[in-house]
Parts: C-alpha cells; structure tokens; sequence
C-alpha cells in the first residue's frame, strides 16, 4: 500500500543504460532523455568533479586537456567505472524528471543477458545509489522484443538479435521467458575499433573514436554493394609516419571489408542460437524470421548479411535504437501485466 | 575468420531486370497489387520470389492481396513488405508508407505474462481490514446513537420549556404560570402599565374572566396547574408586561415562553406579586419566586451560580442540566426517582415544602447522584 502510496508521488523511470546511449522513458510520455553514456570528470585540487554528462561530454571525448577527462563509465554493456556510472544515473534520472516529486522513483533498467551477478549487482546498487527507491532489472533482448512489437507472451518462438555499443544479444523467446540468450561483446564500438585500426594499418592514420563512428554511420555497410556508385568520405586524423594531421578518402567497400569481422562474429552468435533452439521453436523462427534491433540494426545491409547467411526472414525493427527503451518502459507502464518479465 | 570468400558471397547481385528509377505505389493504390505488378513484370512467379526473398510464400501471396493480417504480427509485417519491396526494386519507404495504413490497424499484440497462482500465507490482511471496518461502523453508529439522544433531549427540554406548564414527565407545580399570570389579574381594577394593553381590548376582556376567578394562582385540584390554566399565549403582550415589570429577568419567563426555571423575583417584583396576590396566597409566596409549592415540593434556588443536572433514575435521561444563575430557582419536577448532580454544593439553597433543608456541602463542593426526594433531603447530614 506504500508503495503504491509513493507511486502516485513519484514518477517512474525506464532507463536503457546502455553503452553508447542512455535512454530514459517516463511512462505516458515517452523516451525523455537520450544521450550519450559518456561523463566528463574534472579534478579541482585532487577532486575528481563531475563536469558534464551526455552530450555536453560525448564532444569532449578525445579532446581533453590534461585535468579534464571524459569518460564512458560502461564497457560491454556493463557498468566499468562504478562510482562515475552512479553520478551518470543520477545526473540523468534528474534530468529526465523535470520536476521534483515527493518520492524518489521506481526505477527498471535493462541488463545484457549475459552479465554476471557481479555485473548485474553494480548496476542496481548505482541506480540506488543514484536515489531509485526500487530497482527492478529486465533482460535486455526481453525489453528490445517487447518494445519492437513481438508477442512475446504467446506460446510461439520469437528471435530478436539486439545489436547495441557494447553488446550483441541473441535470444529465442516464448511464454514471457528466454528460451535460449547468447551476448557477445561486440556491438557498435567493436565496429568502430576494427574500422580504427583498419585505416591505421592501411592508411598508417590514427583517427579518433567519434570519426570511427561518424564513418560506420555514413557509409558503413555490411555488404559491398557491386556498382559504381559507391560511397566516398573524407576523413582526418594524425599521421603515423610523420605526426601531421592529415585528410584522407576512404570508400564504402574497405569499410565494408574492416566490419566483416565483427559482423561474422554476430552471425556466428545467430547461428549459435539457431542451433541451440529447439525444433518446434526453430518451425516459428523460420515461419517469421529473425527481428533485429537496437542501433547496430542501422548498419546497412545488415539484414540482408543475416538474411543470407541463416536463410531466414530478417526485418529491422520500427525505431530500433529506442525498442530496448520502450519496451521496458512498456513493462512499467502495464505493471503487473508484464511483471513475470522481470529478472526475480 | 571471416574470409574474403564469404564476403564476395554476400554481394548484392544488382539485378538488371530492376534497374532504373525505383517505382513505387501511388497515393491511394494498393500495396500489394502494385508489389504483384512488379513481380509480374519482373516475370518471377510467387513462389520463386518467396524463395529469393527467404519469405514463406503464403505471406508473399498475402502481401500482394493486402491481408496483412494473416502476417505473423505488426512488427513482422512491416519487415516483410519492406524486404519484399526492395527485392523487387520497388521505392522501400514508399511501399512501406502505404502499407502502414492498413498493417496500422493491425494491434500490437496485447502482452499478459502468465504467472503460478501464488496462494496467499495469511489471511490476516482481510480479516484486519474487515475487523477495522466493523469497528469504525460501531463507533460512527454509537456516536450518532449519543448525539441524537443529545438531540432528542434537547428537543425534549425545549418542549417542556415551551409548554407554560410541564406536561410531559416534568411537571412543575405554580412556577411560571403564578409568575406569569399575577401581573394580569388587576387588570380589571388597576389601571394597564401600558397603553397597548388597554382593558377594553376584546381579547383581554375574553381572558381576564377566565383568569380572574381564581386560575392564577389557586391550585388545581391536584396541586398543579394545568396547562390550560395559563393564559392563552396570544394574550400575553410581552411589550407590556416588559414596560410594567422593571426586572429584565422577569419578562422572559412571563413572556411567551416560560422557562423552567424561574428567576428570583426583584423588589419591583415581589412588590407587584405581593399587592396584587391575594392573601391566602401571599403567605405561600414566602417561598422563593413568589409561588407555593405543593406539597413536598422541593424548590431549589442558586445563592450563586451553580451547575446542576436532573436526571431519572429509572430512564437515565437527563432532564436539566445547566447553569442556575445566582437568584434563579428552580422548582424540582414532582416525580418519583430524580436525582441531581450539583457543581457547587454551597450555592445551592434548597427548600421542601418551604422549609430550607440542611446545605449538601460548601462552596465549589461538587454532590453526585443526591436523590431529589424531600425527606432524605431533609435527613440529608
């Protein structure tokens, strides 16, 4: 009765604390914040200050001066820096409440499914120590079925494949419960790490992670589309060889080729899972294919890689990057409906 | 791991079939026919463009006849159309568009996950809950119960109050009505103490033979006045009786409306009673107030202010209860079984059959539950 006293007096929250982005839902208003997952921390005698959060920081990333640091407190989907991620979930949870409420709120935030109970304590002692009054926590490919529309709840089988910063998760779902989840930690910043490290081996430049990821965004693709109108981008960086910054032009096939490991690494997770679902789930999978989410589903021609290379129907979710938001938000909002999604 | 091998498997093969500008439906046209067209055009049958596409071919044929609904769901309907679309080179978004008209009213599947009864431990809960109901019922039922007898009383005393004599249970013998009446007996012989009340009214000259014979102060047969005995209430002029009688205490209990107790009379007062009583009764008017009691009649008059409560030993109600004012006195109902709570014992003077009984106990002593009955009044030590 309580706690029920204190709904009325709070608003709560669904938070995507993901590794690239956070997302805040508020129930009946929607996503109310969506900004990076990057702190800037300044240290003013011996201090370590929270300077920035969200966007304000992610354009610090990399350009720092020497008692300026810009940090990105989640690594693989889990939380790496502890105390820097509580004053990011904090920072954000004020934010995201433009009002100050009586009560301090409920909180679900999603979880990759294979964080470890270590990984997933972290998570919920900072949301609390951030002021949640209650933490519950949700498995991120449950949150991203649910928010892309599957019926999740049914007794049939659903694959979604939620490709995020930090992690990919693949899972089999039915009866409001994960059948089969296989995470790999390779996501969008493994994309950009193999595109850093392709133009520095090939090109003997050093780029940064913003252009790493400004490249997959514009012309990433997961296919070499045959033809000669392929795509071209200028980029800058520092040169190896003689330490002068420079410009150089890279096509869309040698980025396509630089993401092919990464990619593979998420087909043979799909595969992995296709192997281990059992066969009367796998009949409803080949019937509707594989659902892809979250913001590595953006990635060119991804589907069409998957599509081959499984045989399977693949379709891109609505909105991809906010299905793991609205999803859980869609669990706060529907309440006990939805609580057996929940992680216990 | 992944070899070039692979990739080169990956290539889109760009189908030349396709090329040119990307068509796509007009405002208004079919999804599925206009993909159908396409499809024919491309001289593909349903089932080698379902194969290609890795679509079953059932929802190919139910995409080109606009029955999303016999698509898995909203979510994969969407992806369908959208691949079918761009394998056939037609405009994706476009297609998709029109197509979003038809799948929006597709719902998005209602989710209720199921979960084990979980049978409740304890029952306390209810159970406490209804205990609490019941007890705040009681006591809201007990609280009106109290007032409304508070009420009831109230009203009671009211009625009592206005009737000239007590008729119901309470019955004071003399007291208002001697009061009331004495100044209204000379009206024949004395002159009015006002002009409005002028002897020739026809009114008055319809009472004062009535109250002339006898009925202002002779007792009834049984000691008592009757309630008829007063003079009918029309013809009291409380203007006049106000002008002629100085006490202001006075003019209220011989107003309209008597009260039960009657205040002290002043020297104007015992003037006016005395002159205008006739003997016989002036000498039982040497009891306070100016009227005789009846027999064993106690009479109990305030020395100073004092609260007291009459109560019925047999009902328990409460008959009076209030503050006598220094100088009112009260003439205790004649009933059997009254008992009284004084606040200050040593105000309160009381008489039985005029004679002053022995003081219940000094000032600001408070008496409980003395029994109203003369003779143990009277022994009372």
């Amino acid at each position: 009765m309580l706690a029920r006293l204190f709904g009325l007096m709070s608003t709560d929250l669904a938070i995507d604390l993901g590794t690239a982005n956070t997302l805040v839902y508020a129930p009946h208003i929607g996503i109310v914040l969506n900004e990076p997952s990057v702190v800037a921390m300044a240290t003013v005698r011996g201090e370590k200050k929270v300077l920035a959060v969200g966007t304000e920081a992610k354009e610090m990333l990399g350009k720092t001066p020497g008692n300026i640091q810009a940090i990105r407190p989640l690594r693989d989907g889990v939380i790496a820096d502890f105390e820097i991620a509580e004053e990011m979930i904090k920072r954000f949870i004020r934010k995201a409440q433009n009002r100050r409420f009586f009560a301090a709120p409920r909180v679900i935030i999603c979880v990759p499914s294979g964080a470890t109970e270590v990984e997933r304590r972290a998570i919920q002692e900072s949301a609390e120590a951030a002021g949640a009054r209650r933490v519950d926590l949700i498995e991120e490919p449950m949150a991203a079925a649910i928010g892309a529309g599957l019926p999740v709840t049914e007794p049939t089988g659903s694959m979604v494949v939620d490709i995020g910063g930090g992690t990919t998760e693949v899972a089999v779902l039915a009866l409001s419960g994960i059948v089969y989840a296989r995470s790999v930690r390779i996501g969008g910043d493994a994309m950009d790490d193999a595109i850093i490290a392709s133009v520095r081996r090939k090109h003997n430049l050093l780029i940064g992670e913003r252009t790493a990821e400004r490249i997959k965004t514009e012309i990433g693709s997961a296919l070499v589309a045959a033809g000669p109108e392929e795509m071209r981008l200028a980029i800058r960086g520092r040169d190896l060889m003689n330490g002068v910054p420079r410009e150089i032009t890279i096509s869309e096939g040698e980025i396509a080729e630089c993401l092919a490991e990464p990619i593979q690494a998420i087909i043979d997770a799909v595969r992995a899972a296709l192997e281990n679902t059992q066969p009367e789930l796998a009949a409803d999978i080949v019937d509707k294919g594989i659902v892809l989410t979250g913001g590595g589903a953006l990635l060119r021609n991804l589907d069409v890689a998957l599509g081959e290379a499984t045989g399977l129907p693949v379709t891109v979710a609505e909105n991809p990057l906010f299905c793991v938001v609205m999803g859980t938000g869609r669990c706060l909002e529907e309440g006990s409906a939805l609580a057996g999604v929940l992680m216990e | 791991m992944a070899g070039k091998g692979n990739l080169k498997l990956w290539v889109v093969q760009g189908d030349a079939s396709f090329a040119g500008p990307k068509s796509s439906p007009r405002p208004g046209e079919s999804v599925g026919l206009f993909l159908r067209l396409l499809r024919e055009r491309a001289g593909l049958t349903i089932e080698e463009a379902a194969a290609q596409v890795r679509i079953r071919h059932a929802y190919v044929a139910a995409i080109e006849d606009d029955r999303f609904d016999v698509l898995p769901g909203r979510a994969y309907a969407i992806g369908f159309i959208r691949a079918y679309a761009e394998f056939l080179g037609a405009d994706v978004e476009a297609s998709a568009r029109a197509a979003l008209q038809d799948i929006g009213r597709i719902p998005t599947p209602a989710l209720k996950a199921r979960r084990p009864e979980i049978e409740r431990e304890s029952r306390f809960a209810p159970v406490a809950a209804a205990a609490i109901c019941l007890a705040l019922a009681g006591y809201v039922y007990w609280y009106f119960e109290q007032t409304g007898d508070r009420f009831e009383n109230a009203a009671a005393t009211l009625a009592r109050v206005d009737a000239p004599n007590f008729i119901e249970g309470v019955e004071v013998p003399g007291g208002a009505a001697a009061v009331a009446t004495a100044p209204y007996r000379p009206f024949p012989d004395a002159a009015p103490p006002t002009t409005r009340s002028v002897p020739g009214d026809p009114a008055l000259a319809a009472a004062t033979p009535d109250a002339a014979p006898g009925s202002a102060l002779p007792p009834a047969r049984d000691g008592r006045y009757r309630a008829a005995d007063a003079p009918p209430q029309h013809l009291l002029h409380r203007d006049a009786l106000a002008a002629s009688l100085p006490a202001p205490r006075l003019a209220a209990p011989v107003g309209a409306t008597p009260r039960w107790s009657i205040p002290a009379p002043g020297p104007a007062m015992a003037a006016t009673s005395m002159d205008r009583i006739s003997p016989g009764h002036a000498a039982a008017a040497t009891a306070p107030g100016g009227y005789d009691p009846a027999p064993g009649q106690v009479v109990l008059t305030a020395i100073a202010d004092t609260w007291i409560q009459i109560k019925s030993d047999k009902t328990g109600k409460i008959l009076f209860s209030r503050v006598l004012r220094e100088g009112e006195v009260l003439p205790s109902p004649d009933r059997q079984g009254l008992r009284m709570t004084v606040g200050n014992a040593g105000g309160l003077e009381i008489r039985v059959d005029g004679q002053i009984a022995p003081s219940l106990g000094g000032h600001g002593r408070v008496v409980r539950d003395i029994s109203l009955d003369g003779d143990s009044l009277m022994a009372h030590r």
